[in-house]
């Protein structure tokens, strides 16, 4: 008779530190499991659908923008949450293409455009950046399984930025004067925001990998960044 | 020369099970080491006294379980790989939900390289608290054996 079965009477408080030690065990992991699921389901599953329209305030009687006049875009960054936890913006960056119809025309213009290839891939749309800058001040809540949006109205006036004030105006105008109204100018959004992920804290280390702020941070982005 | 298969496979039937104890522990806490911030307990960064604590413990728990000491070292070592596959295992989960974050070729080498020092770790801390487990059992059995004498 060996040493084990000799014991194998006495052995039971061993095996109930074994099964409590395997439950407890079994606790955590599934804890852990569970929220590392929830978290994965938000990173796959979160989308962004991003709408704008741009109108111009002041238009002079011919239909043109004045130099007092302002062009204001209405954006609204909407994100879709399908997953289990909650969703709090941080930033969101916009840009805002206006297809410079002039520069297509062939007429020679003063500032500087994107070239962007055609859809069909036979020529090449000229495009200018009229709105670009970012917005951190939101805070808007994205609940679980369902959605939330950042409001954002953008104004260009010749104050603010002369440079693209001047550009819109001429662009504007050189479609009125096809017959076309200044609304009919095409415009290209692209939208990049981040999010964070509700209850998943940042990493407070200076050491700690970029992974793990990935984690509990979101990127979502639509369309086409055309000046990367 | 025979060799008692049964007997050798019974054995190592029983390392196993010794060795599930601290392979549980390996394979949480290197996970948890990873994604502090996404498992339990939720934590900005990962707490090297908690892992050491259920590293420790289970270690202990492990080698309490083996009747002898090499049998608790032996277990103590073979807790690693099972500790690491658990480790993998669990990162793939959200793969078992359809969800992909990580190229799944890539997974082991990942845990491997950013649960290093828990792998690492865990390999004096499972001989340690083999020799700790084995203490507590002999002591437990010399206080056991008057009473059963007595009976």
């Amino acid at each position: 008779m060996n040493r084990a079965d000799r014991g194998a009477s006495g052995e039971w408080p061993f095996a109930a530190v074994l099964a409590a030690s395997v439950a407890v065990l079994v606790v955590f992991m599934g804890l852990s499991v569970a929220n590392f699921v929830s978290v994965s389901q938000v990173h796959a599953s979160a989308s962004v659908e991003a709408t704008s329209s741009v109108g111009y305030l002041g238009l002079a009687s011919d239909g043109t923008l004045p130099n007092n006049g302002t062009a204001r875009a209405w954006v609204n960054v909407t994100v879709l949450n399908p997953g289990p936890k909650a969703l709090v913006f941080d930033t969101v960056i916009y840009k805002l293409w206006i297809e410079d119809l002039p520069h297509e025309a062939g007429f020679a213009v003063p500032r500087t455009d994107v070239p962007v290839p055609n859809a069909n891939g036979t020529g090449v749309r000229w495009l200018f950046t009229a709105y670009s800058g970012s917005n951190t001040s939101s805070a808007v809540v994205v609940p679980a399984f369902g959605k939330g949006t950042v409001p954002l109205r953008l104004d260009l006036r010749e104050q603010i930025d002369l440079r693209a004030f001047v550009a819109v105006q001429n662009i504007t105008g050189f479609a009125v004067s096809k017959g076309a109204s200044a609304t009919a100018v095409p415009w290209e959004l692209f939208i990049l925001t981040s999010l964070w992920i509700d209850g998943v804290p940042q990493p407070t280390s200076p050491t700690a990998p970029i992974y793990q702020i990935a984690v509990g941070r979101l990127v979502l982005q639509q369309g086409t960044d055309f000046e990367h | 020369m025979n060799i008692d298969w049964s007997a050798q496979f019974r054995r190592v039937l029983r390392i196993l099970r010794i060795s599930l104890v601290p392979a549980l522990a390996l394979g949480y806490t290197a996970f948890y080491s990873i994604y502090p911030s996404a498992t339990f307990p939720v934590s900005s960064d990962a707490s090297f006294g908690w892992i050491l604590l259920v590293l420790f413990a289970a270690s202990i728990a492990g080698g309490i379980q083996a009747e002898y000491l090499q049998e608790a070292l032996v277990a103590g070592v073979a807790a690693l790989p099972l500790g690491f596959a658990l480790a993998v295992l669990l990162a793939f989960t959200p793969g078992l939900a359809g969800l992909y974050l990580l190229e799944p070729s890539a997974v082991p080498f990942f845990i491997a390289h950013f649960a290093i020092l828990v792998l690492v770790l865990s390999f004096p801390v499972n001989l340690l608290g083999a020799v700790i487990g084995q203490l507590i059992r002999d002591r437990f059995r010399a206080s056991r054996a008057p009473n059963r004498l007595s009976r």
